[in-house]
This record gives C-alpha cells, sequence and structure tokens, in this order.
C-alpha cells in the first residue's frame, strides 16, 4: 500500500471518529468526562489569570476610550437602575400572586423566598466564535454546580450551567443559539406568558401564546416559572412587536438586561434540595 | 519540536481569544485567531503542521465550548487539509494569499457549522449568519492574518521552519 492511500486511509478513519464522537456527544451530558475535566481544571486556572489581567487593563483603558460616554456617570446610574428594578419587580409581583416575596433579599432579592441559596463565581473565559454564547466559570460539582442551574447576576438572568465539571462548568447564555426561555409580563394586570430564544440576530426574540394580550415596547418581562428556570427573574424589556396576520402568535423582540460583554462575576441559582444537603 | 510549536502557539492563541480578545470585539464580532493561526501555519508550512495545528486548536475548542465534541476538530482539520492544498496554486510572498486563503477558510468554517448544526435540528437565519457573523469576522480575519502571515513568516524563517516553498503542491 502506497503512502497516498495510507493517508487516505488514516484521514477516512479520523473523520468517522470525529462523527461518531459529534454524534455521541451532542446535546452535553450533563457531566464533564475525566479527560475534558483534567484539561479544563489546568486551563482554566491559566484563563482566569488573563481575564483578571485583562479585566484590570480593561476597567483603566475603556474608560479612558469611552470618555464621552461618561462611565462614571453611566456605572451610578446602571447601580440605581438596579436598585429600581429589583423595587419594581417586587412591588408588582407582591401586587398580582406573590405577597410574600417582600423579603426577598439575596439576588435580585428572589433566592431566599424560593428556598434557593447562590454560589458566587468569576467568569474564567468566554466563547471565542460569535455564533454562540457560552462562558466558563471556577465552580464546578464540588462546590454543588450542577447542570440545568439558573446563572444570574444583579441585572438579571444570565443563562443556564450546560455541563459541570469538578471545578469548573460551562454556562449557556439566554442570548445564545440553544436557548429557550418561558417568560411571563411583569405587569399587574396581564401576566401572559410566551417564549423567547436566543438566536444569531442582536437581542431575543420569541412569541406571547395568547394572541389577544396587551403587549407594548417597554414592557419587562421575567420568567414564569415553567421549564427549568424558575420564577421572577428579569429576562428584558419588550423592544418591539409585531403582528403578523398570517400566524396565530403576537411575536415580540427583548432586549436583553443583562450586558453579556462585561460580565465577569454571576451567581449560580442552587435548588433548595441541594441547599439542604451541604 | 516544529510540532510543539505549532500546538504552543494554538494554545496560545486560545488562551488570548477566550480572554483578552474579549475586551477588542468590533460590532460584536471577535476575530477568530483559531482559524488565522491556522491558516497561516496551513499556507507557511503546509499539511502537516497545519493538521498540528487544527488538532491542537480544535481539541482546545472542543473541550470548553463546544455543544458536541469533535465538532472543531472536525471542522478545522477539513479547513487545514483545503487550505494546504489550495495554497499550492498561489505565491506564498504575495500579500493577496493570506487574504484569499483566511476568507475561504472562514466561510469553509461557517458552512460546515451551519450543516453540521442543521443534522443536529438547529434553526437560523442564514442572511442573519452572512450580515452579522460571517462577513464582519471576514473583514477582521483578512486584517489580522494579513499583519500575523508577514510577522510569522519573519519569524518562521529565523527559527529555522523552512517554508513548503513557492508554487507548490506538496
Amino acid at each position: 500500500m502506497n503512502e497516498f492511500k495510507k493517508k487516505k486511509i488514516m484521514a477516512g478513519i479520523a473523520i468517522l471518529l470525529l462523527l461518531f464522537l459529534i454524534v455521541a456527544t451532542f446535546g452535553g451530558g450533563g457531566e464533564i468526562s475525566p479527560i475534558e475535566n483534567f484539561a479544563g481544571k489546568n486551563i482554566a486556572l491559566l484563563q482566569r489569570g488573563f481575564t483578571v489581567g485583562a479585566d484590570f487593563f480593561g476597567n483603566i483603558f475603556n474608560p479612558v476610550a469611552n470618555v464621552w460616554r461618561l462611565d462614571k456617570i453611566n456605572k451610578e446610574l446602571e447601580i440605581e437602575n438596579q436598585e429600581l428594578r429589583r423595587k419594581l419587580i417586587a412591588a408588582t409581583l407582591s401586587q398580582k400572586e406573590m405577597k410574600d416575596l417582600s423579603e426577598m433579599e439575596k439576588a435580585l432579592n428572589y433566592a431566599e423566598m424560593k428556598g434557593y441559596d447562590y454560589l458566587t463565581c468569576d467568569v474564567v473565559s468566554k466563547d471565542p466564535g460569535t455564533w454562540f454564547n457560552m462562558f466558563i466559570i471556577n465552580k464546578g460539582t464540588s462546590d454543588g454546580v450542577y447542570q440545568e442551574q439558573a446563572v444570574i447576576n444583579g441585572d438579571g438572568l444570565i443563562g443556564i450551567v450546560y455541563e459541570a465539571g469538578k471545578d469548573w462548568a460551562k454556562v449557556v447564555s439566554i442570548i445564545d443559539n440553544r436557548s429557550s426561555v418561558s417568560f411571563k409580563l411583569l405587569d399587574e394586570k396581564n401576566f401572559s406568558i410566551g417564549i423567547v430564544e436566543g438566536g444569531t440576530e442582536r437581542g431575543l426574540s420569541g412569541y406571547l401564546f395568547d394572541p389577544k394580550a396587551e403587549v407594548y415596547a417597554g414592557q419587562e418581562i421575567i420568567t414564569s416559572g415553567l421549564g427549568i428556570y424558575p420564577e421572577g427573574l428579569l429576562i428584558g424589556t419588550v423592544s418591539d412587536v409585531i403582528i403578523e396576520k398570517n400566524e396565530l402568535l403576537k411575536r415580540i423582540k427583548v432586549e436583553q438586561v443583562v450586558d453579556f460583554k462585561t460580565i465577569n462575576r454571576v451567581m449560580v441559582l442552587l435548588p433548595p434540595e441541594e441547599v439542604e444537603g451541604r | 519540536m516544529k510540532y510543539a510549536i505549532t500546538s504552543l502557539t494554538m494554545f496560545a492563541g486560545f488562551i488570548l481569544q477566550t480572554t483578552l480578545l474579549q475586551h477588542i470585539r468590533i460590532f460584536g464580532v471577535l476575530p477568530n485567531l483559531a482559524i488565522v493561526l491556522l491558516v497561516v501555519f496551513s499556507v507557511r508550512l503546509k499539511m502537516p503542521m497545519g493538521i498540528c495545528a487544527a488538532v491542537a486548536g480544535g481539541l482546545l475548542q472542543d473541550i470548553f465550548f463546544s455543544p458536541a465534541f469533535g465538532i472543531y476538530t472536525l471542522i478545522y482539520l477539513t479547513v487545514a487539509f483545503s487550505v494546504s492544498a489550495l495554497s499550492g496554486n498561489f505565491f506564498e510572498e504575495s500579500s493577496a494569499t493570506p487574504i484569499v486563503m483566511i476568507a475561504f477558510a472562514t466561510i469553509c468554517q461557517y458552512f460546515m457549522m451551519i450543516v453540521i448544526y442543521y443534522f443536529a435540528g438547529m434553526q437560523f437565519d442564514l442572511s442573519a449568519i452572512f450580515l452579522r457573523m460571517v462577513l464582519p469576522e471576514l473583514l477582521i480575519n483578512a486584517i489580522l492574518c494579513w499583519a500575523l502571515y508577514k510577522i510569522f513568516g519573519r519569524i518562521l524563517g529565523k527559527i529555522g521552519f523552512e517554508s513548503a516553498g513557492r508554487w507548490s503542491n506538496e
């Protein structure tokens, strides 16, 4: 057998092996394999160092680069905005159906009421591509982080744990192509539900199940509690409403509240049974 | 030694891509350092180093960010094979060579991703992918690739990496 044929056979075997691996591992297995775990644990340490350095220099140079945006004032307004959003959610929910939510103290003043605890994690690295929107955090199964736990920050919902290793985990953000979140409108009178999805367009897009539901730009949406995300987490603000006569659904575009470019610390919500077990 | 340097360069590229480069997104788009380095190695050093770069870059990306293990390795291997084979028809020192090659590599990468994710049942808007991802990334990659191609050409020559030669089909 000549050299060229040998190379062809080797290339064929490599392609078949890779195709088998792709089919076998698609969608994430919940826990990361030992080999990935070993590689991920060690590389994540290095990545964390680079991220801290990059954040440090980013924090120094970004305000200089964006001097016209008056960075300092912007940050103060963001903090004030977060506080107002928390108050708004608390006020609106308590009026409608969750009167006992007044004791909200932790992330989004939400976790404690539902029996959730939260785990603060650092973002170690972010997806190198533009297709997906995934990032790595520095906590894993040894800290109680498992697949399908919600990830939030002070602004609102960020995403969900996709796979977890011993000391690190992959998080898929809500603006990722694969993401789908059940929501309801944050409104005193109208709690219509629907689905928002990530995608190739900026922001989120989705639809309301009830075509007659009243929805307008500027309305805020929160998780409905249907599906894997717990109820009451702020997702974003409706930026556009599209009514298509041929469809029985009311389509919306949503501007997410979280700025995914700047996240470097997040909180993983630990379900009640997980908290009790610790 | 050559394989070690190629793999380490891909590793360093991956670390930079996932950490520092996240701060310099242009219109929300990142330059794809992995595919840029892959093209540089595939054109400058041809097949064996191109494949080495593809395996190193692909495995790293599969471990951390792939929805299924093997997707990026398969894509990068295909790109390395194609670019190595095609680049034999181009004049290696021409400034147009890295730009044409990176344009081909970026489109090839997205084409393969679309095919794989289509069969995985994902839905996407092709025009949005082209206008918001492929086109901006292609432009940024082209600038980066042109610069790195020139820089690596000099470095590789200095450290004794021999180019596969002009007009070579090997």
